[in-house]
């Protein structure tokens, strides 16, 4: 395209798309449930008990804790924390973790109030060791 | 003027008929999307996929049935609801015979009383919160200092603000007035209540407060139950109040079943861009979701102190006021089974962002009930929309608002919008009256 087309194509174009941002949406990619704590201390996956993770309801996730090498981490302590950065606001509940065997723990007592990203962290400490893993929720 | 004069303008703000024309239909299209979004004309853009997802949302019929109260069982009771509908419009228990709960939630008001500030025997902090729909909350109050419908039924009673009484005088009346109909629910009023103390109670003045010290503590206990099971009625008829469909839900019905056309005849190019702004750019939706509008949970949005009020701490008291509270769901009044999850057991309870939280309230038929907030700080919806637009710091914690900048003509779409949301009461006509 010539210069003289260009730019003023490009002003053209910015305008239409700036009229365009607010209606710019949250990503609705899947997000990952499982991944190595921070520090490299533990395998941790979540599975919600209902399925999915939904808005406004009250929930329990299953954790399940193992070392790197696929050992089930038993009798961890592990509390919850997170909240919506973007928000800048915490959990509205606070969450209970009960071991229920074999690297696996019952998370009860969690909910989301609104859309947007969540970060939920899980901090756990078992054998003299602790480290935490932080997912990434975008809840519509 | 660049230093260099006209001679260094670039050339192709002279040359280029092409550029100009590309320029001018962009410009068009601009156009037609602001004067759109600006409610100016008919022309709606179309909802997106996501939109569409949050308007389904947001519809009444997406409201599930009332959900059950595990602690009390009496709450789906036909004749608890019967007995908690006269209850509810009893004055004669308040201490001068001159306040019920119908005082502050008014019948032919939405259940309300139009007022900044409740005013019962005196004068409260708070604003009459809504009772319609209160069936689906899990916490009570602006602050949530009660967990379960019928705890929160019984506060009014002894509250010397509001009805003034105690829990003797409560249950002397129910012997005299509602016997039968109390038996006929509960089983049978604690034997020879006439020989327990005319006004007795744990709160109320130091004479109330010493007559309830002086009773057994098996008297003490049966006399607490007969208030509990008040409360039961009352919520019993509480869960009968629920919003009705408003023209918002008529338009979401027309836009989900495909009928755009019926759609624009339903909605003005302002409630449709209005209705745009609250699911997408203001993020009212953040908040204010599903079918009643509400997450029913506790923010801090920086709302001013009433005038001549010190700053609200809301949640921060209210989540102490829950936890010693002998009606809340987890006590020994209620049918839970003992142990079951409660969320009182998840709740948070002390955090620094506490200060300051009041609960989300429903905006179902929210043009009809102002004032706003929680000590009625704004007269108007226009005023509310206004605030959230600016954002200011708030008197105690931490807002979670961010400054919008809307517009005039945005702020007054989202009016435009949030009118839409009035709809008459669901539900059989004889609860919306006195019995």
């Amino acid at each position: 395209m010539r210069r003289g087309l260009l730019i003023p194509a490009l002003v053209c174009l910015l305008l239409v798309v700036g009229c365009g941002s607010n209606q710019t949406l949250p990503s609705t990619a899947a997000q990952p449930t499982s991944q190595t704590s921070r520090h490299g201390l533990f395998i941790v996956s979540y599975t919600p008990d209902l399925g999915h993770v939904p808005l406004n309801r009250l929930q329990s996730w299953t954790l399940h804790v193992e070392t790197a090498g696929g050992e089930a981490i038993d009798h961890a302590k592990i509390t919850v924390s997170g909240g919506m950065p973007d928000m800048g606001h915490g959990l509205p509940t606070a969450p209970t973790t009960r071991y229920l065997g074999n690297g696996a723990y019952s998370v009860q007592g969690l909910e989301f109030t609104m859309p947007g990203r969540w970060l939920v962290t899980f901090t756990i400490a078992a054998a003299g060791q602790s480290d935490r893993a932080t997912f990434n929720l975008q809840l519509q | 003027m660049g230093r260099h004069g006209e001679a260094m303008r670039p050339r192709w703000l002279f040359r280029p008929f092409a550029g100009l024309l590309i320029c001018g239909v962009g410009v068009s299209f601009g156009l037609v999307y602001v004067v759109a979004a600006t409610g100016g004309l008919a022309i709606h853009t179309p909802w997106s996929k996501m939109e569409l997802r949050s308007i389904r949302s947001l519809r009444l019929g997406a409201l599930p049935a009332v959900p059950p109260d595990p602690s009390n069982r009496y709450a789906d009771d036909a004749q608890a609801a019967e007995l908690g509908h006269r209850l509810f419009f009893d004055a004669r228990f308040s201490v001068d015979d001159r306040v019920s709960c119908a005082t502050c939630h008014k019948p032919d008001r939405l259940f309300q009383d139009g007022l900044p500030r409740a005013r019962g025997l005196g004068l409260d902090d708070r604003r009459t919160p809504s009772i319609v729909g209160a069936a689906y909350s899990p916490w009570l109050n602006w602050d949530g200092s009660a967990d379960t419908l019928w705890a929160q039924a019984t506060g009014p009673f002894e509250e010397a603000i509001e009805m003034g009484g105690d829990r003797t005088f409560a249950a002397h009346l129910i012997a005299r007035h509602y016997r039968r109909r109390y038996e006929a629910v509960f089983g049978p009023l604690p034997a020879d209540l006439a020989r327990l103390p005319r006004h007795a109670g744990p709160s109320g003045d130091a004479a109330t407060r010493s007559a309830w010290r002086s009773m057994s503590a098996v008297d003490r206990r049966s006399v607490s139950r007969v208030l509990a099971n008040m409360g039961k009625a009352i919520e019993a008829y509480e869960r009968k109040l629920n919003p009705g469909p408003a023209l918002f839900d008529r338009y979401a019905q027309a836009v989900l079943s495909g009928h755009p056309g019926r759609a624009k005849t339903i909605y003005s190019g302002d409630q449709v861009e209005g209705l745009r702004l609250f699911i997408g750019a203001a993020g009212c939706i953040d908040c204010h979701n599903g079918p009643l509008f509400t997450n029913e949970a506790f923010e801090n949005t920086g709302v001013p102190p009433a005038f001549g009020l010190s700053p609200d701490p809301g949640r921060q008291v209210g989540v102490k006021l829950v936890l010693k509270d002998p009606f809340n769901s987890a006590g020994s009044f209620s049918d839970a089974p003992p142990g079951a999850p409660t969320r009182l057991g998840t709740a948070v309870t002390s955090s620094p962002s506490l200060a300051g939280q009041f609960k989300t309230p429903s905006l179902r038929n929210v043009a009809d009930i102002a004032p706003y907030m929680h000590a009625g700080q704004f007269a108007t919806l226009q005023q509310v929309v206004d605030f959230y637009s600016r954002a200011p710091a708030a008197p105690l914690g931490r807002s979670l608002l961010r400054p919008l900048g809307l517009t005039s003509q945005e702020k007054a779409q989202l009016v435009a919008f949030l009118r839409t949301l009035s709809g008459p009461l669901a539900g059989d006509p004889k609860w919306l009256a006195p019995p």
